[in-house]
């Protein structure tokens, strides 16, 4: 029972409004899905529906917002804590305490619920949450997933009706967002609490909604009905929805089952594509017997690691596998007590991390965190000068799409412009090797395109990529190469049609319909098919 | 409202005065008769100041904001008092050096209020990580508090002054306030140390000529070493963060004006 | 709690108002009794209860840093005291002095060292180091996180904000590690102050966003929720605080300035105390905030708050007693304290949480012989929420 009446709403000294005559409602205990490019209002949206906005943020605010008959103008978010449930995006900045227990149990402490029915609610979440055993952990020492949970479980102590999420599982690895997708899932379905939930992965999440709504780009309202209407028309769509349009297929499946009831009628067309072998060039980085230890663990046991001019090599492999250790290994950040490392012709042990630094480019896993010039260019002249190359950054501004904003401050702009100008500030000066550290955590569709157009531009230019993520649809699009870590060793590595298309788990979602391994990503099946892409 | 305005205020002047006196009673308790070989009751002024200096804290405490906090200050104090107690750890708990410049340039940016609590909070939340919990606490949270509330107040003049001046401006403060804070807290102690030196130590009766003194001499042989550090440290710091901080926390504040609430577009189709 | 084995058996703690009751009559102790004997009976007896009781993580160093801290001070003092001051009649031996100038004060450094000063300063240097260690061991037993809870409800987003920066503590570490090492992969040079720059902003400025996030994650749970009415309480209760403040000014100018006994002066002071408990008390109530009891207080709590209180009566009484045995001042001449069994019994009694807590465990452990089968198995593994 939430219903959005043309709301228009704009934040303080913000040029444009972020949502123009939005419209939306949400029946009591649905499943709506929200979706939409980064940058288009859904954030704003699901503030807006919660009370956040306009009293949190204040702002021009026009139009409406009921919920449950309560008009959030006149109900500031406190006051509509025990309807709605908000759990925001990183599962860090979110806690007010350090221990599981408290942090459930502060909402219910401001609501001024009585101190045996606290207990008793305190009982029924952890267990709804599968949280019992963590119970008395300190929440430094959870994984992303399990303090996501908790944040899930200190909002449901208010008994809320619905559950507001943006972006719960975008800070995620893959398996903690499916069981996280699947609580909430289960939620719906067990308890009749309603969701809605904001997410760019739409392929982990389609096949759970009842409803989706769509926000097309340039602030328009969004459109919203059952979920494959709108799925036709979206400018936002999973994988196999998009090809699924391309060869007209109805009705569109959502899962890869239905994606592969499908595909066995079309498979006799399709041919295997030609194999093309990267151009490489010489080995760049050359990792032998590398030993790292952290802490007074081994976290590295022996990881022997070649990577060519030319390469895109994914590291993929559960967390706590080694992958970032290994990552800051090569660069330098960490001293390994056994093995040698050669990157772009130094060894890291006897070149200072600065002078590396004009080979080598890193970017890490927040990188809007390393911004903090006051205008973009600033920004740029920063690492180019600190590359010892000319400082002029208006070359960089061209190639990122950035001179628009060259004079603005960075830490201003929406999220998306934020990260393209954070890649455009790490990868200036022309460096010849690129570490990217998740990249894509948080990034729409649109983002991903784009960043894997420029990591094949780099491809022919000759620089030596590794990726550390657990995006496969990233891997299938832009690795040429891909190594599986676990347990501090590199456990297999090859082409990434091999490695993918070996793989019935670790694979992405065109591999896993059509089980053919020269088909990895939309554009490969279409080539496969005969169609044009 | 006004009147409830100027009681706080009042309140909070009465209060911050009791502060003062607690630390600087040495000076004005010289005059103060003994009598006899039974010490009088003012032999007792650093414990009963020291008794005080707490409840005075709280007062403060409750006072400036503590009743009245909303979610946004509560979190930001937070925050910021979490960065600013580990920037005490560096130079160990002896030379406070790092620690003045967020407060300062807080109380410069956020109000005379919330730099008050940012300096007060700092010194309980570095109390507790660095173990330091003792009965000085409450005495650098009155101190570390004026540090920030003091910026606070200097913000209507210096505000005028445009951007080259107000950096100069809390740089002459953070120069001073280093020097203050330094004083101010070996003032702290220099009563308990009790009567055994005829050079150095604090007995009421004494005077205030032979107070000042003694103290200057105290203050000579423990910290003004350490102070001018801090205080030159203290400046430097400002020099280099205060523009690029204080147009950070400009920013961040303007990100916060209240809801304007217009009336709803004609009805659609 | 995980039990691992089922015949190891953890020491279970205090409620933690024991622990500040305990806590509270070992400070009386330590002020109230100065016979020299006292000291290293309080520092055995909080050694032991601090390696009983102690913490697992980084609040157990809290006593040996406090420790340490006392040590330091009481050696920095008797230097100074020794160098400075030179009443008393031993003499122990005679160093050069050294007279500085007038504008640096007209001090005169060396001289004869006294055995009275040295001892003196001594003493009262480790009495504060004896007062540090009390807070040091209450520390490293007691969770921070439950001391602040404890605190009033008038003060409860005072507790919030330390809560908050207590959390966030380890995160800020983490992040200010990582913008170091990306800027200094891109090409920036750590050296001297102006390089702080790219890391000390940024760390402030995801510090300033997240404290939005968390600000809206504590609104949307409730956060600032008021009573109707409030408004009209704070008021009267801050005229209150005005009132019980003067009345404490006025008490503390009576106990300092006049000759009127003790008991005026202290009880005017006790009046405006009074005063400002009555308005932190009405401040408190139209708080509406509850709080879930997280700990059961038991019998063994009532033990040690009893031998706890006990021992502080005991310490008073002998110090208004029996002060030759209570006091000591090494003036004119030095001499031998008095051995007092009494005194004996006081310092060791502060060491009760340790015996309590040993014959508790005992207690527990016998039970456990008792019926093994019945020791509870380790929990399921992490749960998969389905």
């Amino acid at each position: 029972m939430i219903n959005v009446d043309r709301l228009t709403y704009s934040y303080p000294a913000a040029d444009a409004p972020a949502l123009r005559s939005c419209s939306l409602d949400v029946a009591d205990g649905e499943f709506v899905l929200v979706a939409g490019a980064s940058g288009t209002g859904k954030s704003t949206l699901l503030r807006a529906i919660v009370g956040l906005v306009p009293h949190f943020h204040g702002g021009r605010f026009a139009g409406r917002v009921t919920v449950f008959d309560r008009d959030t103008r006149h109900h500031p978010p406190r006051e509509l804590a025990e309807l709605l449930g908000f759990v925001p995006q990183d599962p860090e900045s979110q806690s007010v305490v350090d221990r599981v227990e408290d942090e459930i149990v502060f909402t219910m402490e401001n609501l001024g619920v009585p101190s045996i029915t606290m207990r008793k609610r305190l009982e029924e979440v952890l267990d709804a949450l599968g949280l019992s055993a963590l119970r008395e952990r300190s929440l430094a020492t959870l994984s992303g997933g399990e303090r996501q949970r908790v944040a899930i479980a200190s909002v449901l102590a208010a008994q809320p009706r619905c559950l507001v999420l943006d972006e719960p599982t975008s800070q995620l690895d893959p398996l903690s967002a499916e069981e996280l997708l699947g609580t909430l899932s289960r939620l719906n379905h067990d308890l009749g609490l309603g969701v809605v939930l904001a997410e760019h992965r739409l392929e982990r999440v389609v096949h759970f909604a009842d409803r989706m709504a769509v926000f097309d780009g340039d602030r328009i309202p969004i459109s919203s009905g059952s979920v494959r209407e709108v799925l036709r028309a979206s400018p936002v769509v999973p994988p196999l929805v998009h090809l699924a349009r391309k060869l007209g297929w109805d009705p569109l499946p959502l899962t890869v089952r239905e994606g592969r009831e499908l595909a066995a009628k079309i498979r006799p067309r399709l041919r295997s594509l030609p194999h093309v072998a990267p151009t490489v060039g010489d080995p760049i980085i050359e990792a032998k017997s590398v030993r790292v230890a952290l802490g007074g663990r081994e976290i590295l046991r022996g990881v022997d690691l070649t990577v060519r001019e030319g390469e895109t090599l994914a590291l993929v492999g559960r967390n706590g596998s080694g992958k970032s250790t290994l990552l800051r290994a090569l660069v330098g950040l960490l001293r390994p007590h056994g093995g040698s490392v050669r990157i772009a012709g130094r060894r890291p042990s006897e070149t200072a991390i600065e002078d590396l630094a004009r080979e080598v480019a890193y970017l890490p896993q927040t990188p809007e965190s390393i911004l903090f010039r006051d205008s973009v260019s600033q920004e740029i002249s920063f690492t180019l000068r600190g590359r010892a190359r000319d400082p002029d950054p208006n070359a960089i501004l061209e190639e990122f799409g950035l001179a628009a904003f060259a004079d603005k401050p960075p830490r201003d702009l929406s999220a998306g412009e934020r990260l393209r100008v954070a890649i455009a500030a790490v990868l200036a000066g022309d460096p010849r090797v690129v570490l990217l550290d998740e990249p894509t955590r948080g990034m729409d569709y649109g983002g991903k395109d784009d960043l894997a157009q420029r990591l094949k531009r780099w491809r022919g230019e000759g620089r030596a990529v590794v990726i550390v993520t657990h995006d496969v649809e990233l891997v299938a699009q832009a690795a040429t190469r891909v190594a599986l870590m676990a347990e501090g060793e590199i456990v297999i590595e090859g082409d990434v049609h091999e490695i993918l298309g070996s793989s019935p788990l670790f694979s992405s979602q065109m591999n896993k319909v059509f089980d053919e391994p020269s088909v990895l990503t939309v554009d490969d099946a279409l080539l496969a098919l005969g169609n044009s892409a | 409202m006004k009147l409830a305005a100027f009681l706080s205020r009042l309140l909070f002047s009465i209060v911050t005065l009791m502060g003062v006196a607690a630390f600087v009673y040495p000076f004005f308790l010289a005059h103060v008769q003994r009598s006899g070989e039974q010490f009088s009751h003012a032999a007792d002024a650093p414990f009963l100041f020291g008794a005080l200096a707490p409840l005075l804290i709280v007062v403060a405490v409750v006072e400036v904001r503590a009743g009245r906090l909303d979610s946004k200050q509560v979190a930001l104090l937070g925050i910021l008092a979490g960065i600013n107690a580990i920037l005490r750890i560096p130079t160990g708990l002896a030379g406070a050096k790092l620690i003045y410049v967020l407060p300062i340039l807080c109380g410069y940016a956020f109000g005379p209020g919330f730099g008050f609590l940012l300096g007060a909070a700092t010194m309980a939340v570095s109390a507790v990580i660095t173990g330091g919990i003792g009965p000085w606490v409450p005495f650098q949270m009155w101190a570390l508090g004026w540090v920030g509330g003091g910026a606070g107040l200097l913000r209507p003049i210096l505000g005028r002054l445009g951007e080259g001046g107000t950096i100069a401006g809390l740089v002459a403060y953070g120069w001073v306030a280093g020097y203050m804070y330094g004083a101010l807290l070996n003032l702290w102690f220099w009563p308990y140390l009790g009567a055994l030196s005829d050079q150095l130590s604090w007995r009421p009766g004494l005077g205030l000529g032979t107070t000042v003194h003694h103290y200057w001499r105290f203050y000579l042989l423990t910290s003004l070493q350490w102070d001018s550090a801090a205080a030159i440290a203290n400046a430097i710091l400002l020099i280099v963060l205060g523009r690029p901080v204080i147009r950070l926390l400009t920013r961040f504040r303007m990100r916060f004006a209240p809801p304007i609430f217009l009336p709803a577009e004609s009805p659609s189709p | 709690m995980t039990i691992l084995r089922a015949s190891k058996v953890e020491t279970p703690t205090f409620h933690t108002k024991a622990w500040l009751v305990w806590v509270v009559s070992s400070v009386a102790v330590v002020n109230t009794i100065e016979n020299p004997f006292v000291l290293p009976l309080v520092f055995g007896s909080l050694s032991a209860v601090a390696g009983s009781f102690a913490r697992p993580g980084p609040e157990s160093r809290s006593f040996a840093t406090l420790v340490k801290i006392g040590i330091t001070f009481t050696v920095i003092r008797v230097v100074l005291f020794v160098a400075t001051g030179h009443t008393g009649v031993t003499t122990l031996f005679t160093s050069p002095e050294l007279h500085l100038p007038r504008w640096l004060g007209d001090l005169r450094l060396g001289g004869r060292v006294t055995a009275e000063v040295a001892i003196q300063s001594c003493l009262e240097g480790l009495r504060l180091a004896a007062f540090l260690a009390c807070l040091g061991a209450f520390l490293s037993v007691t969770d921070i996180y439950r001391v602040l809870r404890l605190l009033p409800r008038f003060l409860a987003e005072a507790g919030l904000v330390v809560t908050i920066a207590l959390a966030f503590v380890p995160t800020m570490f983490r992040a200010a590690a990582e913008v170091r090492d990306a800027q200094r992969l891109r090409g920036h040079r750590v050296r001297g102050l102006r390089s702080i720059v790219p890391v000390a902003i940024p760390v402030l400025a995801s510090g300033l966003e997240r404290s939005v996030t968390l600000a809206e994650s504590m609104e949307v749970r409730g956060y600032g929720r008021r009573l109707e009415g409030s408004a009209r309480v704070e008021a009267w209760a801050r005229v209150a605080a005005l009132a019980g403040a003067i009345v404490i000014a006025v008490g503390s100018s009576f106990l300092l300035f006049s000759r009127a006994p003790l008991w005026m002066g202290a009880s005017i002071c006790a009046s405006g105390v009074g005063a400002l408990g009555l308005a932190f008390a009405a401040l408190s109530r139209v708080v509406p905030r509850t709080r879930m009891r997280r700990e059961r207080w038991s019998g063994w709590d009532w033990m040690l708050a009893g031998c706890a209180g006990m021992t502080a009566i005991g310490a008073f009484a002998m110090r208004g007693l029996n002060p030759a045995a209570a006091t000591y001042y090494p003036y004119p001449a030095a001499f031998w304290p008095p051995f007092h069994a009494g005194v004996v019994m006081i310092g060791v009694a502060i060491s009760a949480p340790a015996f309590l807590g040993a014959a508790r465990k005992g207690m527990l452990a016998r039970a456990d012989e008792r019926h093994p089968s019945m020791a509870p198995k380790a929990p399921d593994s992490v749960g998969v929420a389905r």
